[in-house]
């Protein structure tokens, strides 16, 4: 393994995490709106997938922000 | 160190019960089994919740209770980097971007799938791949279920099989994936309901959390306990491992190819019930580290000697018998058990399914009756039961079986997420593409694999997934390259950007995805 990767501090590890995160949240706001809703009944706000998306991915990032850094 | 539980007369009765009212209500779902979709699709009926919860209720299983709570009691919070970060970017990958394919192309399976992607070479090496190894995984948890019927219940082993089989058969062989999917809804609310009571209990003897790391640093003050990644000179949980590795390959390979996860979104009554009982159940999915890596710390809080082989792998047996009252602790195991049938099933479901769409309709019997298959799929499930029976044993004696299971497993991992991934993603990807990345990706991961076992050049699992997914890629790029694209309406519904262009288009798939009705 390369020496600077091995003495990397670890929270470059949880920034490379958080970074996947907002990667994440980016590209599901990016899909549109009518590929997240086909199939559904209706359009109501609680149905947009992307919002579920959205939530999980900061509940993520809390967690790693608190216990990773 | 003897583990065995004592169950009190309560705690008995409670687990008795649980054996008894699990399979009735399994049952119950018979009826609603007239057709060959009714059995292994639940008849496209179900909806996003129950969809959610039975992919948690498949995931976790006994092993989870027992490897986590391992885990954690050596290496700490970062054992919840397989629950966090090893899935659920994953399972909104797979939501978003997988599912909504498999679903509108109305298959039964992922192998079914890629090989209308691809081609039929893809589909039975995959199919063969993934069945084998659902069929020797049912060995290995029966025989789970059985050792903890016999160590914890006291049954002797012959018959723990023999119940374990009863129960299980009597919902999957009759009610099919509705019966299997309804049944891990309960089991799942089952398994939340003891782990929080024993988290809860855990906590309050400890003091709390910070009681819990206070014992924990006073025990080893130098403890990476609370640490959620381990440096990259760690064995088991490098950092680095567990991004390019677990993140990237192996949790959407297991949260967007994985037959038995898979399965129950096909099921779906709509895209959006699919797409959506996918994305929920990374909702319970962030709180299972709750209920297998906190006991894990809690016991080591409260006995840090259980150290030596294996021995980590008693932490959670350990605090249910230390800690709960009569009672509680039937609840308790009782959720242990639910983690195990809950997987039981859904696998048995699946394997059944592989079998009898991928192999026997295709290369046995095409153009048969809607009953037959239905008939072939109740036989091939009672086969499975009897072939777990016979193969249960045998993983005792053979100790390295589901160790070898889980290697096959990850070898066969990165190349299928990666056929997948481009297969969706990419409309240049040819058929030969994906056979030859499917090929040199498994023998990519098999020479590390091999180098790594001989002591040539020794690599983390989580590395070897890694490369074997990326050598998938690069094949599968330059051969499709090399070779002619295939025709447009091939494509039509499997690849992203050629499924919204009309809505006459739209209508064929929605069709196609409800069996043409």
């Amino acid at each position: 393994m390369k020496q600077w990767l091995l003495e990397l501090p670890l929270v470059w590890a949880v920034i490379i995490t958080i970074i996947g995160y907002l990667g994440m949240i980016v590209w599901i706001c990016s899909r549109p709106q009518k590929y997240i809703y086909a199939g559904s009944p209706d359009q109501k706000k609680w149905r947009d997938l992307r919002l579920w998306s959205v939530l999980l991915m900061i509940i993520q990032i809390v967690i790693y922000v608190m216990l990773g850094i | 160190m003897q583990f065995a539980m004592n169950l009190s007369g309560i705690d008995l009765f409670i687990v008795i019960g649980y054996l008894i009212a699990i399979p009735a209500f399994g049952f119950y779902f018979k009826k609603y089994v007239k057709t060959e979709a009714d059995f292994f699709l639940a008849g496209k009926m179900m909806p996003w919740w129950v969809i959610s919860f039975s992919i948690i209720g498949t995931n976790i299983g006994a092993y989870d209770y027992m490897g986590a709570a391992g885990g954690a009691y050596r290496f700490g919070i970062a054992q919840a980097n397989y629950e966090w970060l090893g899935a659920i970017p994953a399972i909104v990958l797979s939501a978003i971007l997988f599912v909504p394919f498999y679903w509108k192309a109305g298959v039964y399976t992922v192998p079914e799938f890629l090989g209308k992607r691809y081609n039929s070479a893809v589909r039975v090496i995959e199919a063969v791949l993934w069945g084998t190894f659902l069929a020797c995984v049912l060995g290995v948890f029966f025989w789970a279920s059985g050792m903890m019927l016999e160590e914890y219940v006291g049954i002797p082993l012959e018959v723990a099989l023999l119940i374990t089989a009863v129960i299980v058969g009597l919902y999957t062989v009759t009610g099919g994936l509705a019966a299997v999917a309804m049944t891990d809804v309960v089991q799942l609310l089952i398994m939340f309901i003891g782990g929080i009571a024993l988290t809860t209990l855990g906590l309050w003897q400890v003091g709390g959390w910070e009681g819990l790391v206070d014992k924990i640093f006073a025990v080893n003050p130098s403890s990476d306990h609370f640490k959620l990644f381990l440096p990259l000179d760690n064995p088991e949980y490098p950092w680095l491992g567990m991004i390019l590795g677990l993140a990237i390959v192996l949790s959407p390979a297991w949260w967007c190819c994985h037959q038995a996860i898979i399965q129950r979104t096909l099921g779906a009554r709509s895209e959006w019930d699919a797409k959506a009982g996918m994305l929920f159940a990374a909702f319970p999915k962030m709180f299972i580290p709750v209920l297998v890596v906190l006991p894990g710390l809690l016991t080591l809080a409260m006995n840090p000697h259980l150290v030596g082989t294996g021995m980590e792998d008693k932490a959670f047996p350990w605090l249910i018998k230390s800690l709960l009252p009569a009672g509680l602790a039937g609840l308790v195991f009782a959720a242990f058990i639910a983690a195990l049938i809950s997987s039981v099933d859904s696998t048995l479901n699946s394997a059944a399914t592989l079998w009898t769409v991928d192999i026997y309709k295709r290369y046995f019997k095409k153009e048969a009756p809607d009953k037959h298959y239905l008939f072939v799929g109740r036989i091939l499930t009672v086969v499975f039961i009897v072939w777990a029976i016979i193969f249960a044993p045998i993983t005792n004696k053979f100790e390295g079986i589901y160790i070898a299971m889980q290697s096959l497993l990850s070898i066969f991992q990165g190349p299928t997420f990666a056929i997948t991934l481009l297969g969706i993603y990419w409309k240049r990807a040819t058929q030969w593409g994906g056979l030859g990345g499917l090929i040199g990706g498994v023998m990519i991961s098999g020479t590390l694999f091999i180098l790594d076992k001989t002591g040539v050049n020794s690599m983390s699992f989580l590395y070897i997934a890694w490369w074997s997914f990326v050598g998938s890629i690069l094949l599968n790029v330059v051969i499709s390259l090399l070779t002619k694209p295939e025709p447009a309406e091939k494509l039509v519904g499997l690849v992203y950007g050629f499924v919204r262009k009309d809505e006459t288009t739209q209508d064929i798939l929605e069709k196609r995805a409800n069996g043409g009705k």
